[in-house]
Order: structure tokens, then C-alpha cells, then sequence
């Protein structure tokens, strides 16, 4: 039996990725003018539906992970120069005077910045998706830069040796503009716009019934559009490979960089306790390191000493 | 049956690994467990019970192997000399239901019950002791008592006998033959308990027993283990105790877990069971 065992169940990863829905909300915006012509945007990304899934051949499912592009707009504008018409004397003033009695009214035409503007607004109308299985695994790194120092002296010049844990994606499936959800978007907003217009003097309960019938409908379309899909997703997470030649190059970068960057590390042995001015760190070697998935929970295992 | 049955997290550490994790930090801070005056520490070889294992980085960075303590006093002794003497805890060990790691003595029921763990220690200590020469050499005379006694005339005043503790400040020569050891096997029985304290739950240790072996005469055995248990349960496990419900380890504001409520399903948190000891956790979002 191995000396520490830790297991997290698949609430607990859902429970983590439903925060990380709440918390996770990314946004930019910024500007740039060519001459006349000025663009402005406002751009962020927030985690829609999707869930974890532990899977009874060793890996982690992440089941159709929605990334809803919110806020997501651009505006357009044109400034025209500034023209300035009117304001000439129509009455100059008799001799011997000099100035004017009487002028035209000055209108100044396109004086704003930008004069004309749109704002094209796609705020939560897009969505990508991203489906995968990954296993995680578990290698122990030698440091080069430790050569013959002790532990100690290693763990002082932080050139320990680690124990590496990497995600090993087996299947990627990333749907760049999820066509299922972004049209059911669409249809969603207009639907609204419509009920909202024509609707409007019925009481809010009527329109909630009105709702009711068209998002039933509205996700109806969505599950039928996302039919191709999920029996791409099912047919990848059965064979354990990306199909497709998008998801096929996607699966080789993600593999790529999986194999580059562990997703967490720590050093080895691990520091139970700190030095103490010059009492030495007590350091604990961390033997047998490994991580087992099944259909209920992870479950990392470790011996000491 | 899945180790999350009835929680989101789960952990143990099996009564090995605690026992491993012990041995190398006896091992990397031998200072934590030998104490002994400046011949002691100068010389860790004259202990009455020598590290089991030194791990080489504490030889190499010179680090102590043991603390020092002050020179044992003696009542009533006017000198600047004390006695040298060391003290030592090895062998820690613990074992947690059910019992195979040692055996516990007679006086202890020999097997644990359930959801107990034992702790068993060997305490060494030893006085190097001054020999008659020495006290001989080293025995300072006061003022001798004149018990003159005049009629009718007032008798001087004399110097009462000192009963003063002097801190000393050397030890008496030293020497290594005369380093009286004795090592005890103390053994000693816990289980975590639940109970109600103003209306909440607290998670305590509840000493179930102890036991020093072979100490003669009986009545001594019984006394020095009296005093124990009574400076465990009144003095040290009443300040143990912990508020079950505000436990939680929060990450940030992102996450917080904490421990599994205590229910049919999870009747003990943690649990000593199958030689681990087992956290039930949940996670809560804020």
C-alpha cells in the first residue's frame, strides 16, 4: 500500500471548473485610426457550459467545453474633415467706418470625432468548443544542472530533481465557431428581439410562455446541428485519436506543448520543514509517484523516505 | 468501493510513511530529539543513546546533533560546577489501527481497539556522574555552625545553611566511564474524538492510555506514569482541539475545503482505520 494516497472525484473537478466558469472572464479592448477612418473593440471570453469527465481507461475527459466570446464588439467611424460655412459680411459698415453690420450665421459641419459611427455587436453570440481526453502522467526529471551536488546544496541552488506531472492529450476536437451553439445564439437574440417588439403590451408571463415554446424549439435546432459533432467527439473519444485533419494538427500542438510544460511540479525530496538559520531543510525523498484515473476518481499515490 | 464514495477530496498516510517521515527528520535534525550538556554536544558518541542514523549534510554543514541544556544543578551547592547529563527520544514509532507495527505491553491490552493509534519511544537519559575523588576535589565548606551559647548575653548572629539553586556554569570534570545511563519504553494510546463543546462540534485527542515499562518499585512505575497522564489530559490534549467546522483550507477566494461533516456514511473524520489515517474533505465554493 503506498504511504500517501490523495483521490479527488469527478464533483470535485466540476466543482473547480464551475468556479473557474464564475472567476474567469478575460477582457481586452483597444483602437486604431488610418486617416479618416477610426476601429474601436472591446473583446473577452468566458467559460460556457462543459464539464469533466473521469474515464474508466485512465483519462480525463473534458467534455465539450464552451468559450462564449463576451464581450465582442467592433465600432466603425469615419471623421470628415471639419468644413466651416457662412460667417461672410453681408452688409459692410458705410464710409468712413470699417467692419461689418451684418453677417451670415457660421455653421461648422462634421466638427464631432468620429462624425459617423456602428457598432457591430456580437457580444455572446459566438462560441468555440473544445473537447478532448487527456491522461495524466507522472515523470521524474533529473536535473542536469544538479551533477554531483548533494540534495541539499541543490534544493539551495534550486537545481533539485522533480517530479514532473504532464497532461498527455489522446484526442483533441476543437470546433473553432461552434456552429450548434452559435446559431442557436443568433436565433436566440432574435427571437427575443421579437417577442420583446411584438409582445411588448403582454403581460410578462405571456412572453415567458412565448419564450418557453421558441428556446424549445430554438434548442432543438442546436442539438441537431450539434449532431455531426458529437458523433465526431464520440467516435474520437472511442478510438483515441483526433479525426479530422483540423482536429489532427490540433491534437499534434496540443501534444506538442503537453510534452514540453508539466502542468504541476514539485521538487524531489520535498521540503517538509525549512532551515533554520544554519539547521539544514529537512527534505523527504518522494519515491513511486503515480496517478490512476477510473470512472469515479483520480487518485495520486506516493511513497516516502 | 472508490475512496470518494462520500466526499469530493480523500487522503491517508499509511503508518509507514509517517513512520519514514519520522526517521528522516530524526535523521536531517538530530537536535530535535538528543539534548545533553557541552560534553554531550562536543562529543554526540558519549550519549547514552547515539542517533540511529545521521544524514551526512548535517556532518558536513556542522549542524548540531545535540542541543544544549544547562549543567543539572545542585540544591544547596555554592559552586560554579553543576552535573553533565543528556537526554534523548529514539525509537519514535506509531501504529495505527489495527495493531502490527509492535506490540503493546501487557498493562496496555496488547492490541489496539478501534480508531486508536499508539505511540511508542525510547527516552535514555544519563548523568555522568562526579566520583568521590572529584566531590572530594570540588566540595566547598562554608562557615562551620558555633553552637556557643552564653547566659545572658545575645549570641552572634550566623549564616543560615544555604538552601540556593545556583545556576552552574561549568560542568565537574568529566569523566565517560562514570555516564550512568537508563532508557524507559513509554508507550502511549490516542484516538481522536468528537464531542460537543458549546454547541459545536471539536475534534480532540483523547489519551486512552500510557504505559513505562518495567520501572521498579511498582508504586514509582505508577507515580511517574500518574503524573504523565495527568500533565497529557490536563495540561497538553485540552489545547489540541480544534473547532470541526472552521477548518478549511481557502484558496484564495477561489476555493475552500474542508472536512467532511461527520454522518452515517463518514462516521469517523479522520479515521485510523486499516494502519492509515484517512481526511474526508469536501470542496465549497464561496
Amino acid at each position: 500500500m503506498a504511504h500517501i494516497t490523495m483521490a479527488a472525484n469527478e464533483r470535485a473537478f466540476n466543482k473547480l471548473v464551475d468556479r473557474v466558469r464564475t472567476l474567469f472572464h478575460p477582457t481586452t479592448s483597444g483602437s486604431g485610426s488610418f486617416g479618416p477612418f477610426s476601429v474601436s473593440y472591446n473583446a473577452g471570453v468566458r467559460l460556457g457550459s462543459g464539464s469533466i469527465d473521469l474515464q474508466s481507461n485512465g483519462t480525463v475527459r473534458l467534455d465539450e467545453m464552451d468559450i462564449v466570446y463576451d464581450p465582442l464588439n467592433v465600432t466603425f467611424g469615419i471623421d470628415i474633415p471639419t468644413v466651416t460655412i457662412g460667417g461672410f459680411c453681408i452688409i459692410p459698415k458705410p464710409w468712413p467706418w470699417s467692419g461689418c453690420l451684418l453677417r451670415a450665421p457660421t455653421i461648422t459641419l462634421f466638427g464631432d470625432n468620429p462624425d459617423a459611427s456602428t457598432t457591430i455587436n456580437f457580444n455572446g453570440l459566438f462560441q468555440s468548443e473544445i473537447s478532448g481526453a487527456f491522461s495524466v502522467d507522472p515523470r521524474y526529471f533529473n536535473n542536469p544542472l544538479k551533477g554531483t551536488l548533494t540534495d541539499h546544496d541543490a534544493h539551495d541552488l534550486g537545481r533539485a530533481n522533480e517530479w514532473q506531472l504532464y497532461l498527455n492529450p489522446d484526442w483533441v476536437d476543437i470546433d473553432i465557431i461552434d456552429v450548434a451553439d452559435t446559431v442557436g445564439n443568433i436565433l436566440q437574440a432574435i427571437a427575443d428581439g421579437i417577442i420583446d417588439a411584438l409582445l411588448g403590451w403582454a403581460p410578462g408571463w405571456a412572453r415567458d410562455i412565448v419564450r418557453a415554446i421558441l428556446s424549445f424549439t430554438i434548442d432543438s435546432i442546436r442539438a441537431a446541428l450539434d449532431l455531426g459533432d458529437d458523433i465526431d467527439e464520440w467516435l474520437s473519444n472511442f478510438f483515441g485519436i483526433s479525426l479530422g485533419l483540423f482536429d489532427f494538427v490540433a491534437g499534434a500542438v496540443a501534444d506538442f506543448f503537453a510534452s514540453q510544460y508539466p502542468i504541476f511540479q514539485f521538487e524531489d525530496p520535498l521540503e517538509i520543514l525549512p532551515g533554520s538559520g544554519a539547521l539544514i531543510p529537512i527534505l523527504i525523498p518522494v519515491r513511486n509517484l503515480n496517478v490512476a484515473v477510473d470512472d469515479s476518481e483520480m487518485t495520486i499515490s506516493a511513497d516516502v523516505g | 468501493m472508490a475512496l470518494t464514495n462520500f466526499c469530493d477530496v480523500f487522503a491517508s498516510v499509511h503508518e509507514n510513511g509517517f513512520n519514514r517521515i519520522i526517521e528522516q527528520v530524526a535523521a536531517q535534525r538530530p537536535s530535535l530529539f538528543h539534548y545533553g550538556t557541552s560534553s554531550f554536544v562536543d562529543n554526540p558518541s558519549l550519549l547514552c543513546c547515539k542517533p540511529a542514523w545521521v544524514h551526512p549534510e548535517v556532518i558536513k554543514r556542522g549542524n548540531p546533533i545535540v542541543t544544549r541544556i544547562p549543567y543539572l544543578p545542585i540544591p544547596g551547592y555554592v559552586g560554579n560546577y553543576g552535573l553533565e547529563f543528556n537526554f534523548s527520544l529514539t525509537k519514535l514509532q506509531i501504529d495505527f489501527y489495527p495493531t502490527n507495527k509492535f506490540s503493546l505491553p501487557a498493562e496496555l491490552g496488547t492490541n489496539l481497539n478501534k480508531q486508536c493509534f499508539a505511540i511508542k519511544a525510547a527516552a535514555c537519559a544519563g548523568i555522568a556522574c562526579p566520583d568521590q575523588k572529584i566531590l572530594d576535589q570540588f566540595i566547598i565548606y562554608p562557615e562551620p555552625y558555633r553552637p556557643t551559647i552564653v547566659i545572658g548575653k545575645k549570641r552572634k548572629e550566623q549564616q543560615p545553611a544555604s538552601t540556593e539553586i545556583k545556576t552552574p556554569q561549568r560542568g565537574f570534570p568529566f569523566n565517560r566511564e562514570n555516564v550512568l545511563c537508563f532508557s524507559l519504553e513509554l508507550y502511549v494510546v490516542l484516538k481522536f474524538e468528537m464531542e460537543m463543546w458549546n454547541g459545536e462540534p471539536v475534534l480532540g485527542l483523547k489519551l486512552q492510555n500510557l504505559e513505562i515499562v518495567d520501572i521498579k518499585p511498582e508504586g514509582l512505575e505508577n507515580s511517574i506514569e500518574c503524573y504523565m497522564r495527568s500533565t497529557l489530559r490536563l495540561g497538553i490534549l485540552p489545547q489540541l482541539r480544534v473547532a470541526f467546522n472552521s477548518i478549511a483550507l481557502t484558496i484564495g477566494d477561489f476555493i475552500s475545503i474542508v472536512p467532511t461533516p461527520i454522518s452515517a456514511n463518514v462516521p469517523f473524520n479522520p479515521s485510523v482505520d486499516n494502519d492509515t489515517i484517512s481526511v474526508f474533505l469536501n470542496l465549497q465554493t464561496p
